[in-house]
């Protein structure tokens, strides 16, 4: 049984001030947000602007503010947003990015301060469920949608922090090389005032990212391995090296 | 002729599009790509990420397979840190699965797609969560992308050789004069407004739009939107792809990426494939045939359910499943008669640099540029270079 929705849309359009636009939508209630957003620009308004790609919150692209929260429309239920058969669903793009057009923000700054935390893109697997470690690799996961900048009350009002995702980033990386110079660099990058410790450990990240990155929680551990690397600098302690996984990508193997 | 000046405007940032413009910019043409939505919006973001080994095609479709086999090589020279490369799986858990088994093992040969048999107890001491029914499996050189942040790195590489990429422009007509196409009239999709582009050849890769796009040159290429669901599960169950050891059916495939495993995929035909339905009955099928390989499957949740159409080439009178996976370009002037215009549609997402030599081999020859194709060995940039550049 369909249910008929009323959909409003923050309109974002160049030299125009911005508006709000109302949809009624048909629509089963286990579809998910994206398939409303998709709906509207195929059958209702081909004006429309929205950014999406893979359908099962793999590319990031798709993410927004559905009803005052971050969400990956991709993977969220029409039913666990907008409650109940005649309900509203309020959509607008992310918050702290430049917003290009309607639901399409800007990612370049993200993606720049990924680059810069030299976050991999491949890394080795985490174990399968009730399984015993092995040597498989994965996409890392963190998806770079941007729902933790936008969500962060910190980024919201310090243009010079770091953001969770950036953050996040350069534990994985430190966590990637087995390099001394290279990991004490990267903690160094962090271990400032806008780095680590501006973080007002509000933890909104990670309640909101949908890929269990658990950007505060990995910030934390980065605070720890700042202090500890000050404590073992006064005691005139050596660096520790520790071994981390290879990438093995050659094919089967004859 | 030098390539300097000359200029090919592509249609579509798929990644058929992409690969055509990082060939094109390579080879030193002034390449500007259009796209009505955000890259990878069509069919390509929405794929089912495997990086096909070729096995899925080697008793079937040889052409195919072959060319999947190469470019699978290919890409994990040119873009080794972008892949999730744990092999794959044919699994049988069916008599009739091991009655196919010689079949598979033959085509394998026949197209060189590497390969290792495995008996039950060793292919389950890999994959834990296999069925206990499994009863043999072949390993083979399978692996699973990004789609989108391939044709990013594809396009990143594109916009370093100087092509301009533009998405959110989308293609509302063709200039043609005296029968030669030599500009498209786009509507740019931020500002609300439209503006045209002149250019020396015109490059259609709208995938299942194709047809859309030259019906405005007046030109038909029969190109059948062939949908497919795909349903995401919440966890990851197995590090290997997982394929039925069976000729191809609907739900004969586990993807795993990142913490997710994707059950694919069905097939049928539609007319338009801007907003397709999802089919509740493809969905249950993908549970049950899913966890046929996989059993945990049918106990976990969904987290994705999408649904995609194929830009395959044939009539729509032909079984969907029969149409060759291969792909074909169409230069117009020598099938209809309109110069500067070049249609490229079918294949894969594994097989887009290979579609993107032959179209821009087919462009420069066209327009008498003589600049070999030096996609083969060179490195991608990285994705995230795409909105730095
Ligand atoms: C269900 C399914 C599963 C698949 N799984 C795999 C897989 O696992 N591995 C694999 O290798 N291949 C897979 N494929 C095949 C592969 O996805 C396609 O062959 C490939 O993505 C086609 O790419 P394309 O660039 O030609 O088309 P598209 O990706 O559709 O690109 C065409 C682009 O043109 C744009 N466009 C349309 N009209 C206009 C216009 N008027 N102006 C401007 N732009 C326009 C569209 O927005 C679109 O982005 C799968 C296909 C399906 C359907
Ligand atoms: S940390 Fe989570 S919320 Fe932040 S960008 Fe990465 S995936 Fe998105």
């Amino acid at each position: 049984m369909s249910w008929t929705i009323n959909v409003t849309i923050e309109r974002h359009i160049v030299a125009r001030p911005v508006t709000t636009d109302r949809y009624t939508v048909e629509i089963e209630p286990h579809r998910n947000i994206l398939d409303v957003i998709e709906k509207i620009w195929a059958e209702q308004d081909r004006t429309l602007t929205f950014r999406h790609g893979c359908h099962h919150a793999s590319c990031g692209s798709c993410a927004i503010v559905a009803n005052g929260r971050e969400v990956l429309p991709c993977i969220v239920h029409v039913e666990d947003t907008v409650k109940k058969d005649g309900g509203t669903l309020a959509l607008g793009p992310l918050r702290n990015f430049p917003v290009i057009a309607d639901l399409v923000v800007d990612m370049e700054p993200l993606f720049a301060v990924m680059e810069k935390a030299g976050m991999p893109i491949v890394g080795p697997a985490d174990p399968l469920p009730g399984q015993p470690e092995d040597d498989y690799n994965a996409f890392e996961n963190c998806i770079e949608c941007g729902i933790c900048m936008s969500a962060c009350p910190v980024v919201a009002t310090d243009s010079e922090y770091m953001g969770p995702a950036g953050l996040a980033a350069v534990y994985q990386s430190i966590n990637h090389t087995a390099d001394a110079s290279e990991r004490s660099r990267l903690l160094d990058m962090v271990d400032t005032p806008s780095g680590i410790w501006r973080c007002h450990v509000a933890y909104e990240c990670s309640e909101l990212c949908p890929s269990n990155v658990d950007p505060a929680g990995k910030i934390m551990t980065l605070r720890r391995m700042a202090t500890f690397r000050r404590i073992r600098r006064l005691l005139g302690i050596k660096e520790k090296k520790e071994a981390t996984h290879g990438i093995d990508t050659t094919p089967v193997k004859q | 002729m030098s390539a300097e000046r000359l200029s090919v405007v592509v249609i579509g940032a798929g990644s058929t599009g992409a690969a055509v413009a990082h060939d094109l910019a390579l080879r030193g043409l002034a390449v500007t790509v259009v796209e009505r939505g955000a890259i990878a919006s069509g069919t390509t973001g929405r794929n089912h990420c495997l990086l096909h080994s070729g096995g899925r095609y080697c008793v079937k479709d040889q052409e195919s397979a072959v060319e999947c086999i190469e470019e699978n090589m290919i890409l994990r020279e040119i873009m080794p840190h972008s892949l999730e490369l744990n092999d794959g799986f044919f699994v049988a858990v069916s008599d009739s699965d091991m009655d196919y088994m010689r079949k598979f093992l033959e085509g394998c040969e026949a197209c060189e797609i590497p390969y290792k048999q495995l008996t039950a107890d060793e292919a389950r001491q890999q994959e834990p969560y296999l069925s206990e029914n499994t009863l043999a499996a072949v390993a083979v050189p399978d692996g699973v992308f990004e789609p989108q942040r391939m044709c990013m790195a594809f396009l990143a590489t594109a916009k370093k050789n100087n092509a301009v990429v533009k998405p959110f422009t989308e293609v509302v007509g063709l200039h043609v004069t005296g029968g030669r196409v030599h500009g498209v009239r786009v509507w740019d999709r931020i500002s609300l407004t439209e503006y045209d582009i002149d250019t020396d050849l015109v490059v259609n890769a709208a995938g299942p739009w194709a047809e859309e796009i030259s019906a405005m040159a007046n030109v038909d290429v029969p190109v059948v939107p062939t949908p497919g669901v795909m349903v995401s599960m919440t966890g990851r169950y197995a590090h290997k792809v997982i394929n039925r050891l069976n000729v191809s059916s609907d739900g004969d495939i586990v993807v795993p990426q990142r913490e997710t495993s994707i059950i694919g995929t069905s097939s049928w035909t539609v007319d338009n494939p801007d907003y397709i339905e999802i089919l509740e009955d493809h969905v249950q099928m993908m549970y049950d045939r899913g966890s046929e390989m996989v059993p945990i499957l049918n106990k976990v949740e969904p987290r994705g359910i999408f649904v995609v159409a194929r830009p395959l080439i044939g009539s729509a009178s032909e079984d969907e499943r029969e149409i060759a996976r291969t792909f074909q370009c169409f230069d117009h002037a020598q099938r209809d008669n309109v110069e500067g215009f070049v249609t490229i549609a079918g294949g894969k997402t594994t097989t887009a640099r290979a579609m993107g030599e032959t179209t821009a081999d087919v462009v420069c020859a066209k327009l008498g540029v003589d600049e070999p194709c030096r996609t083969k060995t060179t490195r991608l940039l990285s994705y995230r270079a795409f909105y730095r550049i």
